[in-house]
């Protein structure tokens, strides 16, 4: 039975932590969750320069908010909310730097999605694991050169040889090969 | 989904994620996520992995393959992820002189790629009936449970998740538990209990995955198929064999439908609402009440702690050669009780210290499976300027220096520091939480000690009113969780240290295996 809070002397005291600035906590859950608000930021806004602002924003405002924050509860639903809308307001306020600009209707509907979604992304997560290490060592460097070294697709291109539209073919082919890995990996799991 | 759509998919959302598509595209993009929910399910999948590439320290290190240059990039953006993490955290911290609370993640990411991480705990056996048996055991309340396979033979079981939901088994079953939101269920009963708070956690059944939403439903596995009854809320199911596809269905409340062993049968059938409404509580506990094996109520002869012989399971009389702490009463458990009081209240410095302390007869074994509760009443007054103002209760074994003690990590601490701090240490890894508390209020902290002969360590304590934890039950919530840590310690000694420069006051204090246990008064006993 999860604990009352209400108005007992315990109640009051873990409302009274909120109300001073727990920072402590507030770094605690900031840290373990920070990649998992990226990730549903970018969700919504997939790109990863406009990705990197809002969550910076998020951080803000989660910070001046958190003795509103019930510590009985889940942190990521509560983050997530503002996750969203910090970028609902960053679409409204400037003009992303990509062309994928979603309508505030369908982006309400992905957030419902990923949020139905986060057990099974919490899987695929370490599914993708699994499935890059299957990957030949030319992919390897691809995804190497997009995702960690974070090359421009030019400079990719010139390295690999390639034009840009076989890098990005390619780079296609590899995101492919990893999302169908996945997806067999997730439900091999499911059965064993 | 058609397999056209994914092959289109694929092709736009690759070129999303790599900033290249065209106003027509867009539109082509939101028309097919507005109209499709199978094609919204397949965008997030899809962006998450792509957001999960650019930070491959969201992904596990610890048994990485390849050495090289996969291990080495692993490393690196480990550490630059981390090291962002870490300026977030200066910068939100930066100005206020406030220290973060757990271990240095720099250190910890520096580990990660040499050592394999402990497993986390994701769960906890919340009631259990009498004659339940899990992996061939008998099973305790309070029980934390690793990812992994489990088998009921008898009885029923409740498992909560770290999330908040409640999976109540009955009768045999075989179950696997995957992560805090995953689970599978080869066969058995079992109830489903979530709510907007709780996480959902998605259940996959030999023909079925099921996903909650805002839900309480049952499901048989049996040989022949399965059959489903939602009680509240929702339930998305997909079948297995058509889960690569996506499909699925939303059955809601006061529904029931039986999935036949051949792929594509399904029927209506009438909600078996007793089924649903097995509670979930009614399965409470069977764990018996028993009492605490360590008491100290330090009622006796005198008033000095040195040579107080009080309680019962003891080796020795209090042994204390550093400071003064004197009996007083009344105490921190009513009339008639009695405290042992820390009063550096005028002092100089070096009177600010005090240490007492004491070996019992069964010592902890944390190389064995055990669950331990540690019960102790505290009463603080006011912190003095910067004081440390410091309560702490310390297990540990008897007879090594500090220096061997701090190398082998030997020792479990509870401490209550400054006005606003609560921390755990087992063995190296410290958690500290900010947890204001009022001067002058006394204080319950129980810990509760999950030993595993070849699972981690874990210390969980709870922090209450004292006035609450008589009628108190185990809590699904604790005030500070500390990390998981492997350890083989065996602790036989109590200590209680003082480092303040007003008054502290330690109540009774018991060690017991079952949360009841401690949770008594000392003198109804």
């Amino acid at each position: 039975m999860p604990w009352p809070l209400g108005n007992s002397v315990e109640g009051a005291f873990f409302v009274s932590q909120f109300n001073d600035g727990n920072q402590e906590l507030f770094v605690t859950l900031i840290t373990a969750n920070y990649d998992h608000l990226r990730r549903y930021i970018y969700t919504l806004l997939p790109h990863e320069e406009d990705t990197k602002d809002v969550l910076q924003e998020v951080c803000i405002a989660i910070s001046q908010k958190f003795d509103q924050y019930d510590p009985t509860r889940p942190f990521l639903p509560w983050a997530c909310r503002f996750a969203y809308l910090k970028v609902l307001k960053f679409l409204e306020q400037q003009r992303p730097r990509r062309m994928v600009r979603l309508p505030t209707e369908l982006l309400e509907l992905l957030a419902k999605t990923r949020e139905e979604e986060e057990p099974i992304l919490a899987e695929r997560l370490v599914a993708l694991r699994k499935c890059l290490e299957k990957l030949s060592d030319s992919d390897h460097k691809l995804i190497q050169a997009r995702y960690i070294d974070r090359v421009p697709t030019e400079q990719i291109a010139s390295r690999f040889a390639q034009s840009r539209r076989t890098l990005f073919r390619n780079l296609e082919r590899v995101r492919r090969l990893l999302f169908e890995c996945i997806d067999r990996s997730v439900m091999l799991e499911g059965h064993l | 989904m058609k397999p056209l759509d994914r092959q289109g998919l694929y092709a736009l959302l690759s070129a999303a994620v790599d900033g290249r598509l065209s106003e027509p595209e867009v539109a082509e993009l939101v028309r097919l996520l507005e109209s499709d929910e199978d094609a919204r399910r397949f965008y997030v999948r899809y962006l998450d992995m792509s957001a999960a590439l650019a930070n491959a320290a969201e992904l596990p290190v610890a048994t990485r393959r390849r050495s090289m240059p996969w291990a080495a990039l692993g490393v690196s953006l480990v550490a630059a992820s981390v090291l962002a993490a870490s300026i977030l955290v200066f910068w939100m911290t930066a100005g206020t002189g406030q220290v973060g609370g757990k271990r240095d993640p720099v250190s910890l990411a520096g580990d990660a790629d040499h050592v394999r991480l402990p497993p986390e705990y994701v769960a906890t056996i919340v009631a259990a009936s009498r004659d339940t048996v899990l992996n061939g055991q008998s099973v305790s309340v309070g029980t934390r449970l690793l990812p992994g396979s489990y088998d009921t033979t008898a009885g029923t079981v409740t498992v909560q998740f770290d999330g908040g939901a409640r999976v109540f088994f009955d009768g045999p079953a075989s179950f696997t538990l995957r992560s805090r939101r995953a689970m599978s269920v080869q066969r058995g009963t079992f109830v489903f209990r979530g709510d907007r708070f709780s996480e959902s956690i998605r259940i996959v059944t030999p023909h079925s995955v099921f996903k909650n939403i805002g839900t309480r439903y049952a499901v048989v596995v049996d040989a022949h198929g399965e059959e489903l009854h939602v009680a509240e809320g929702a339930v998305r199911r997909t079948a297995v064999a058509s889960s690569r596809s996506g499909r699925e269905e939303l059955i809601a409340a006061g529904a029931g439908m039986r999935y036949g062993a051949a792929a594509g049968t399904r029927q209506s059938i009438p909600l078996d609402a007793a089924l649903v409404a097995r509670s979930l509580e009614t399965a409470s506990s069977g764990s018996p009440g028993n009492v605490p094996f360590v008491v100290d109520d330090f009622q006796g002869e005198g008033h000095e702690i040195a040579k107080l012989e009080s309680g019962s399971g003891w080796n020795e009389p209090w042994r204390s050669r550093r400071g003064a702490m004197h009996v007083v009463s009344p105490g921190l458990a009513g009339v008639g009780s009695v405290a042992l009081r820390h009063d550096a209240t005028g002092r100089p410095p070096a009177g600010h210290r005090s240490a007492a302390h004491r070996q019992f007869k069964e010592p902890i074994d944390l190389s064995r499976d055990g669950i331990y509760y540690l019960r102790f009443f505290v009463r603080r007054g006011p912190q003095a300027g910067s004081d440390e103002h410091q309560a702490m209760v310390v297990l540990r074994a008897r007879g090594l220096s500090t220096e061997e003690e701090l190398e082998q990590g030997a020792l479990i601490q509870v401490a209550l520091r400054r006005n606003d701090l609560a921390m755990v240490r087992v063995a190296d890894s410290l958690t500290r939480v900010s947890l204001p508390q009022t001067p002058g209020e006394t204080y319950a902290v129980v810990a509760k000690i999950v030993s595993g002969s070849t699972n981690p360590e874990q210390v969980l304590v709870r922090l209450m009113s004292a006035d609450r934890l008589a009628d108190s039950e185990e809590p699904t919530e604790w005030s500070v969780v500390s990390e998981s840590v492997p350890t083989d310690m065996l602790l036989d000694q109590l200590s209680l240290e003082c480092v303040s420069a007003t008054w502290i006051e330690f109540g009774d204090i018991c060690i017991g295996s079952t949360w009841d246990s401690v949770t008594k008064p000392v003198r109804e006993r």
